[in-house]
């Protein structure tokens, strides 16, 4: 009589246990096994070793190779160049037709091609790799990737070496065109080298800085605004490669101090494609991490390239006359490196997660010397003072001693300038950080941001602040430099310049308005480092054993992907 | 100092997958609060809750997506807080969402993900063979993965999250949208897998879906566990009681006088010759109450109990509250 409902009846009404013959381990294997093989080990002999050796290559590379062959936008733009290019050919040659047996026409044609292929390369390209990157991130294809073995450092990498695989392409689609160029005189070998390095590193450079900005985008709004940043970055380099290249092409020869400069703005663009590359990785990389002190690493880098280069070349170039100035040039440089790279510091959390804690420094000596290094705005503000400072002071003395300027004054000049950058250094990055500790305990995304506009916002407040109290107490007339502009930094730093020394440099108002930056700048340097003296106290975590144990282990395996993973990469 | 938060030594009777009063919250809502749960190798744990409950944040934290806000989960004693890398080594995850790539196809996508988890050689080819064929996949192998059904979609994305035969397995609402096929071969497909090993973590908003394939399931709310165990457990701490329903032939009104005075009779209702009522025993008692009833010479046409359903016991245990 008594009737129990089954407490559990299948969903739309099915019995417990499906009726439906299990479908599953059943399918027959053989049937399907040849496309499965066509798919990963290749059908023809050439398929198969092609395949296996792509084992080796990065696995974005292989992905995005398959994708782009079977994509209508890679063959579009690639047929498009194609006709674009023997169509500016048969133009060319048949308009050069009655002179082309004597003439030399080679340099126009070149400049044409290299016109065609600027589009490809520093528009398309780049577009692509930043659309690439930032789809992958709001599709969130890229939170399934980050699951996998793939660090940040080979996502990135991979995205990198699909944008040079298509350059390649690319080029090698003109370079047929090029030795035509050769073949009807008028342009060197030298110059279609240079031409083809400078498309060739400037496309690569836009790529990679696409790349890791588009890591860097967090929401839809950044990545608009990213975007729009890249596109007009895109643009200019357009324009300025476009105009060198004509030059180069119209000089007919490349000098010595081309080959040097474009060694210098190699040099620039492989070091911050580098700084780039580990702040991207460090932005898409795990939160926990240390990613901070390894972004320092490149920083200093730059820093350092930047007061040796510049000092040899002021040793090398400048007579007594504009060495000093020179320097100052330099040191101006390496004052917008790391004040840019400073303020973008102030904005970091001061908490070290407990992962990047087990790499601290553990005895007391070490932590007195190396907490400059740990992550976070105190210990960075110590590093970027410590750093300007160090190579600022370094490369105006070892200046000095190597040729002594014989007029006392205009060393004593560039020293006092170099002085003076330090304390601005050290007065708006300290104000920087210590209103950022104030306001930004809570915001958890966009403090790098923030702490940047806030530096701009000082430094421009600064600007309007003095000049309008100083025009307001010269009646509106005229501006004349008194010591309450200190805060100005460029209208100080313009006087100063040490070309200017005559006339300024013994005025009281100066003396008396570097002293109270140097007062200020000790004051706000000084709560600064009082504040980040806790950071000496954080202790190190012990790595738990089985954690140590496991690392232990996989490094064994790792190491050996790597080095695999880095011989197969076309650009590592 | 030691890291508390993970142990020294791990061993194989420690959970698979352990959540430390994990709390997670998005500036007032709190998605995950305080929750904390054991699953250990081999299970299959449902995790249960209206929409907007906190399955899907739980199970990114774990899947080491998501940071808690306060405290850790361990997924085979690394913490996804500290060692987020150890544990996606260990762990396949697969979203709610499907997030694709355009032109490639099925093979392709899998055959990405094998190299992306740096399976080489031979040991790609067979992964993805056994991928293939255990999703029932080779049949469409060379299929453009844009066109492909939900179901196929579903089942390409548990290939891609057991590509490397991790020894967690993290799905969420994986049955979502599926015809009742698909979900019965869903259901044998997490059966097989638990069989051979790996631990299942499995949500759903829909209690029954689950109820047969779970070992354990827990039950949230508004970003907390209401109930954990396994479903047996969880209807037998929650229904003492067990509906009634009685049919007399004449003499309601007696038999209902009658009935109110007898123990662990409750709430009874009556119209005409039809009563209902609450009994809180267990089922012999139940049985030496009809045989009362019969001996005190009611005639009864009609004697039914009813335990409470999983629907019942979902919606007693959840307010329906939202957040
Ligand atoms: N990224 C986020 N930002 C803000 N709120 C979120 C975010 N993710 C989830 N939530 C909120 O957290 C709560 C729980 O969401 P979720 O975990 O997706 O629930 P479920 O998967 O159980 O449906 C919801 O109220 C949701 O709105
Ligand atoms: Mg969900």
């Amino acid at each position: 009589m008594s009737s129990l409902v089954h407490p559990a009846s299948g969903p739309e009404g099915q019995g417990p246990s499906g009726s439906v013959p299990p479908v599953i381990l059943t399918s027959d294997q053989t049937e399907h096994a040849a496309t499965i093989r066509q798919f990963v080990e290749g059908d023809t002999p050439w398929d198969r070793r092609l395949m296996k050796g792509s084992q080796w290559v990065n696995p974005i590379l292989v992905k995005e190779t398959r994708q782009a062959l079977k994509s209508k936008q890679f063959s579009f733009t690639l047929i498009l160049l194609t006709i674009v290019v023997l169509a500016w050919s048969i133009l060319a040659i048949v308009s050069m037709i009655p002179s082309i047996y004597y003439a030399s026409n080679g340099a126009p044609l070149l400049i044409g091609y290299a016109m065609i292929l600027i589009v490809p390369a520093l528009i398309i390209i780049p577009q692509a790799s930043f659309r690439s990157m930032a789809s992958e991130l709001e599709d969130g294809t890229f939170e399934t990737l980050s699951l996998s073995l793939l660090s940040p450092r080979h996502i990135i990498l991979g995205k990198l070496s699909v944008a040079a695989l298509q350059l390649m392409i690319y080029v090698s689609v003109i370079a047929p065109c090029i030795a035509l160029t050769y073949l009807l005189r008028g342009v060197t070998l030298d110059v279609i080298a240079m031409s083809l390095l400078i498309l060739i590193s400037c496309s690569l450079t836009l790529s990679t800085l696409a790349i890791s900005i588009a890591s860097f985008s967090k929401n839809r709004v950044q990545q608009v605004f990213f975007s729009i940043l890249v596109l007009g970055a895109q643009v200019i380099a357009s324009i300025a490669v476009g105009g060198t290249l004509s030059a180069t092409v119209a000089f007919g020869t490349v000098p010595w101090e081309g080959w040097i400069s474009f060694g210098v703005f190699l040099l620039a663009a492989i070091l911050y494609c580098w700084l780039f590359l580990r702040c991207g990785g460090c932005s898409i990389g795990v939160v926990s991490e240390n990613r901070s002190t390894p972004i320092r690493v490149p920083l200093l880098t730059i820093g350092l390239v930047i007061s040796m280069l510049g000092g040899l070349l002021a040793i090398r170039n400048g007579d007594r006359n504009t060495m000093s100035a020179m320097i100052a040039v330099v040191l101006n440089l390496m004052f917008v490196h790391w004040g840019v790279a400073g303020s973008i510091m102030m904005g970091e959390q001061g908490i070290i997660p407990a992962r990047a804690r087990r790499s601290l420094p553990n005895s007391l000596l070490a932590r007195l010397f190396l907490t400059w290094l740990n992550p976070g705005a105190g210990p960075g503000y110590l590093f970027i003072l410590l750093s300007f400072a160090g190579s600022a002071i370094t490369l105006v003395l070892s200046c000095q001693l190597l040729i002594p300027i014989t007029n006392t004054d205009v060393g004593l000049h560039t020293l006092a300038y170099a002085i003076t950058l330090v304390g601005y250094l050290a007065l708006y990055l300290g104000i920087v950080r210590l209103i950022c500790l104030a306001t930004l305990r809570r915001l958890q995304t966009g403090r790098l941001v923030t702490a940047l506009t806030i530096c701009l916002v000082l430094v421009i407040a600064a600007v309007v602040l003095t000049c309008s109290i100083n025009l307001a107490a010269n009646n509106y007339q005229r501006l004349t430099y008194d010591w309450y502009c200190f805060p100005n930094l460029f209208w100080t730093l313009a006087e100063l310049f040490p070309d200017n020394i005559s006339q300024t440099w013994n005025s009281a108002e100066f003396l008396s308005s570097i002293i109270a930056l140097l007062f200020c700048a000790s004051v706000v340097a000084f709560i600064n480092i009082v504040l980040t003296a806790k950071d000496v106290v954080i202790l190190r975590i012990e790595t738990p054993k089985r954690v140590e144990m496991e690392r232990q282990r996989l490094r064994g395996i790792r190491t050996q992907d790597d080095e695999e993973l880095d011989e197969g990469d076309v650009l590592n | 100092m030691v890291d508390v938060s993970v142990a020294n030594y791990h061993q194989s009777t420690d959970p698979m997958i352990e959540m430390r009063r994990v709390h997670r919250f998005f500036g007032k809502t709190k998605a995950v609060n305080d929750i904390s749960f054991e699953v250990y190798r081999g299970q299959v744990f449902g995790f249960i809750g209206p929409n907007g409950a906190g399955k899907t944040t739980s199970m990114r934290i774990l899947s080491t997506l998501e940071l808690p806000s306060y405290g850790d989960a361990i997924v085979d004693g690394f913490s996804v807080i500290n060692d987020p890398d150890l544990v996606r080594r260990r762990l396949g995850f697969m979203p709610d969402g499907f997030s694709m790539y355009p032109n490639m196809n099925c093979v392709e996508y899998l055959d990405f993900f094998a190299r992306a988890y740096g399976l080489l050689g031979k040991d790609r080819m067979s992964a993805l063979r056994r991928t293939l064929s255990f999703t029932g996949l080779d049949k469409i192998a060379s299929k453009p993965i844009t066109g492909l059904s939900k179901g196929m979609r579903q089942r390409l994305c548990l290939g891609r999250a057991m590509i490397h035969s991790p020894a967690v397995l993290i799905l969420d609402e994986p049955a979502n949208g599926l015809d009742p096929r698909a979900r019965i071969e869903l259901r044998q497909m997490i059966q097989q897998l638990a069989v051979e090993g790996t631990t299942i973590l499995v949500s759903s908003h829909i209690l029954t879906e689950l109820a047969e394939m779970c070992d354990q399931v827990g039950i949230v709310e508004r970003g907390q566990l209401l109930a954990t165990g396994s479903v047996a457990e969880i209807q037998r701490r929650l229904q003492g009681s067990t509906w009634v329903q009685l049919v007399a032939i004449r003499q309601g009104e007696q038999l209902e006088a009658w009935l109110t005075v007898k123990p662990k009779v409750s709430q009874i209702a009556r119209t005409e010759n039809k009563l209902s009522f609450q009994f809180d025993g267990g089922s012999e008692e139940q049985a030496e109450l009809l045989k009362a009833i019969v001996n005190a010479d009611f005639l009864i046409s009609e004697f039914a109990a009813r335990q409470e359903t999983l629907e019942d016991v979902f919606m007693k245990i959840t307010t329906g509250a939202v957040q």
